[in-house]
């Protein structure tokens, strides 16, 4: 009888702990499962309406996470676009599906490639100063993000 | 010994005429050809002259102002050509823009986006016939569309290459838009001490 309660126990416990996995902590701490470095954007002057950021991102989390959109105060719209090149033509893609980042891997935007399209500056951006950005994950959530203006 | 002078002399005569081309950088245009015509006014009002502009170098690039990340990424790169040159050199080449978006990129906006680049670069802007032939001429195709349906914008995709003329105004070697600033500065820094 006590083997069979033991077993009952050790059971319960095995399946506890199987279900820990799937109940991770949202705790708000995004931090911890995707950081974010190097978030950059070129200056721009009065009159300027479009621009670009650059950032890189680690997914430090166990499943693929997805960017899926981003917004700021200082910008109208705020797209993620893919440059593409096709032969010898630059082709400017829309990608609304979002960047994928998969679990333990890093994903860098950078000139000539993904990137998030600023569509509207409400206001010159100066070398210097620093761009409020709130990054949109799948998973993850919402992420705000300074990025540094840098020099053209 | 008189033969072996001979083979040597002629061995010598015919490296010295040999076309060396192969050592561009960038894609030779082989044979190099005259550069077509390319007049209009600067945004600063200065009227720029292809045929008139020997004596120095030119780089001849297509983009628009409403392009967030290549265009730009194209002028910084330009201006660290030019850094890399240095003053003296610099001084003999002209970076001239040409906007593939005359709709949205007045001779304003132009000088905004130009002009914040310095010293060396031209911006010029053609309308209708004058604008077909010049993207005829230099064989730049375009593509005007809209990224994302309802976006209220388009954006215009458009042949990314760089065309490097020389001092006689013939086109001697191309680049892609994703050019390194080292191999461009050096088929410059070539050309201009021809």
């Amino acid at each position: 009888m006590s083997g069979l309660r033991t077993f009952t126990v050790f059971g319960l416990c095995l399946g506890l702990l199987g279900l820990l996995p799937a109940c991770e902590r949202r705790d708000g701490r995004v931090e911890a499962r995707v950081g974010i470095e190097q978030a950059y954007t070129i200056e721009k002057a009065e009159g300027f309406s479009v621009g670009a950021v650059y950032l890189v991102i680690h997914n430090r989390g166990r499943s693929e996470d997805r960017l899926v959109a981003a917004a700021s105060p200082w910008v109208t719209t705020v797209e993620l676009h893919e440059s593409v090149s096709d032969g010898d033509m630059v082709r400017m893609v829309a990608r609304p599906q979002g960047f994928a980042v998969p679990a333990h891997e890093t994903v860098a935007l950078e000139p000539g490639g993904r990137h998030i399209m600023l569509i509207g500056l409400q206001r010159p951006l100066v070398m210097g100063q620093w761009l409020p950005l709130t990054l949109q994950f799948e998973i993850a959530g919402q992420l705000d993000v300074n990025v540094a203006i840098r020099a053209r | 010994m008189l033969l072996r002078v001979f083979c040597t002399a002629f061995l010598m005569g015919s490296l010295v005429g040999c076309d060396s081309g192969a050592s561009f950088a960038g894609v030779a245009v082989l044979p190099a050809r005259p550069a077509p015509e390319l007049a209009g006014t600067n945004w600063d009002g200065e009227v720029f002259s292809l045929n008139q502009a020997k004596g120095g170098a030119v780089v001849v690039f297509f983009g628009y102002t409403f392009c967030p990340d290549i265009c730009p990424a194209t002028f910084s790169q330009l201006r660290r050509v030019r850094e890399q040159l240095g003053d003296s050199m610099s001084a003999n080449v002209r970076f001239v823009f040409v906007t593939v978006d005359p709709e949205r990129d007045t001779t304003k906006k132009l000088g905004q986006y130009v002009g914040a680049f310095g010293e060396g670069f031209v911006g010029l802007r053609f309308e209708g016939r004058a604008m077909a032939q010049v993207l005829q001429d230099f064989d730049i195709r375009v593509t005007k569309h809209s990224p994302q349906v309802g976006g209220g914008y388009y954006a215009v995709d458009h042949t990314g290459t760089l065309f490097v003329i020389d001092l006689e105004g013939q086109l001697r070697v191309t680049h892609l838009h994703d050019f390194s600033v080292d191999a461009l500065a050096s088929d410059l820094r070539r050309l201009l001490s021809e």
